[in-house]
């Protein structure tokens, strides 16, 4: 059996820009072990929706090699579409056709039919059949998602691609969404997924940050915390706003953002909080707490995107 | 002094109670968070709010203008931003600032002004002439944000206005939203990052067509013995019996 199910090695892309050819994606690569959830990590325009659509086969790299499941995304592209799932980013379903339509509509084209894997779909099928004459335009976000998950399902693929599933969703609608992809690695499928959550980052048995079309870092969730270089002190106070404008303007601070109600702080070194504590106390009062904290996937991100703004 | 104040504004689509008497008031330069589950009815209470939707019963007052009756004078007096709809992708960004600054009725000169200002403050006055589509989504959020402030209104209305953006992003978003509310604009947005929630001076939940609560984000954490907001939210929301369709 194959390790991995997606490999993607030194792949690059190009656009046609205004002023010239723009990289999407720069030398691309990773590897997505068979049975597993990765996650690909990065801000608007890094180049992850690029890279879907090259694993998907739908767009070809300029240069580099992809496989799925030891099949070259270039060369056989026909047999790997049988088996993958793709949910795109954007809704991509058909708005005008009711939510049984869509369903039989994808079933037949993967030559099944709804019952087929109906074990697979039966949970979120159930949630959207009090619904199934509602054009699918007309369903709010999370069901939309729901539909279009169903879809991606129906003909029980080996791999499973989602561009941004929960973006828009409510946080419940959200927790049942990872509760169904764990159901689903459980049945052995594999599931590639891209998120702006953090929170969602961390379900992830590994996980890439991508920006500006370059991997930075790869491994699990916990790999990459423990990699992170620096003590992070939680600053809490009153007034968290005027806190996190005091912080930014110390020297010794090398980087201060609002988490919930308080504020994450990295200083230059480590005998600068000291310092931190004293100014703290004499210009902004007592009453703030400055304790040392554990990094979290999203000072991790934080760090890898403001490196890569200088 | 309240900017927005609604008593018992009620929303009937047939025999479906989408927004259900809801009653709350919403202070000069506050910011207060709108959250819900998807289908509890936000959308619709914001829409009354913004005078694009006549309510069935109730009363609502939006920057002291009337919702039945002074529906004008409220979209001259507030600011809108959603994700889902912001600026024209097809028209450069310095386009949009002439538009938008247009629509709200500011002269030439105004507009000059406030275009320099916005750029400036984005650190965007290389781009003016470039494509709105052709700027990554973070920029055309903070954009769209900036725009949507444009006429100084009294209060701005933001729709998930940080949907799909990443984590250094947000948080510079949020910065912008600080700064219009120190400058005395109420801000009533909605989201669904619950960190988010966090920095909101108070904050309602609704459920099924009703707040559920309402306080500032350590009340409601008291009061539901939560840590954080993010259970707050949870608790409720599992209480919805309306299916979201």
């Amino acid at each position: 059996m194959l390790n991995n199910i997606i490999t993607v090695s030194g792949v690059s892309k190009f656009y046609a820009g205004a002023s010239g050819r723009v990289p999407a994606l720069v030398d691309v690569s990773f590897d997505v072990p068979q049975g597993c959830i990765f996650g690909l990590i990065g801000p608007d325009g890094a180049g992850k929706t690029t890279t879907f659509r090259i694993i998907a086969t739908l767009m070809l790299p300029d240069c580099g090699e992809v496989t799925v499941s030891g099949l070259s995304a270039k060369r056989d592209y026909r047999e790997i579409r049988r088996f993958i799932g793709y949910m795109p980013g954007r809704f991509s379903l058909y708005q005008d056709l009711s939510v049984q339509e869509n369903l039989e509509f994808f079933a037949r084209i993967f030559g099944v039919k709804i019952g087929d894997n109906l074990g697979l779909i039966e949970g979120i099928y159930s949630q959207l059949e009090p619904f199934k004459n509602r054009l699918a335009g007309r369903l709010s976000g999370g069901m939309k998602q729901k539909l279009a998950l169903c879809c991606a399902l129906i003909h029980c693929p080996r791999l499973l691609l989602l561009d941004e599933p929960t973006t828009g969703v409510d946080p419940v609608s959200r927790q049942e969404l990872w509760e169904i992809l764990g159901a689903m690695r459980s049945k052995g499928i594999s599931v590639l997924v891209s998120t702006p959550y953090m929170d969602e980052a961390m379900n992830c048995d590994k996980m890439a940050f991508i920006s500006k079309g370059k991997i930075l870092k790869t491994g699990s969730p916990q790999n990459i915390i423990d990699s992170f270089p620096q003590q992070v002190y939680r600053v809490r106070g009153p007034d968290a706003f005027r806190l996190l404008k005091f912080l930014r303007g110390l020297p010794c601070v090398r980087s201060a953002y609002s988490f919930g109600d308080s504020c994450h702080v990295c200083v230059k070194s480590t005998s600068d909080i000291g310092d931190v504590k004293r100014l703290l106390a004499r210009d902004v009062g007592p009453g703030i707490k400055v304790e040392e904290f554990s990094a979290s996937l999203e000072d991790c991100f934080i760090r890898l995107a403001q490196n890569d703004d200088n | 002094m309240m900017t927005i104040e609604a008593e018992n504004l009620t929303k009937r689509f047939g025999d479906f109670i989408a927004v259900d008497s809801i009653s709350f008031g919403v202070e000069r330069g506050e910011i207060f968070g709108f959250l819900g589950a998807n289908g509890a009815g936000k959308s619709t209470a914001m829409r009354m709010l913004c005078g694009l939707l006549t309510p069935t019963s109730g009363r609502a007052k939006v920057a002291g203008f009337d919702v039945y009756t002074q529906s004008e004078q409220i979209k001259r007096n507030i600011g809108y931003m959603s994700q889902k709809f912001s600026l024209y992708g097809d028209l450069t960004v310095g386009e949009n600032i002439k538009f938008w600054g247009g629509l709200y009725g500011l002269s030439y000169s105004e507009i000059r002004a406030r275009k320099s200002e916005i750029m400036d403050v984005l650190g965007m006055g290389s781009l003016e002439n470039s494509f709105v589509n052709s700027l990554p989504l973070g920029w055309k959020q903070k954009l769209s944000f900036s725009i949507s402030i444009i006429h100084n209104p009294q209060i701005v209305f933001l729709d998930e206005p940080t949907g799909g953006v990443d984590p250094l992003v947000r948080r510079k978003f949020w910065e912008m939203i600080f700064d219009a509310s120190r400058r005395g604009i109420t801000v009533f947005v909605t989201t669904h990052y619950l960190d988010e929630a966090e920095y909101c001076d108070r904050v309602s939940v609704m459920v099924d067509g009703k707040i559920r609560a309402m306080g500032s984000p350590s009340e409601l954490k008291r009061k539901f013995s939560q840590e954080k907001m993010e259970g707050v939210f949870k608790v409720l929301a599992r209480t919805a019996k309306r299916k979201s369709d």
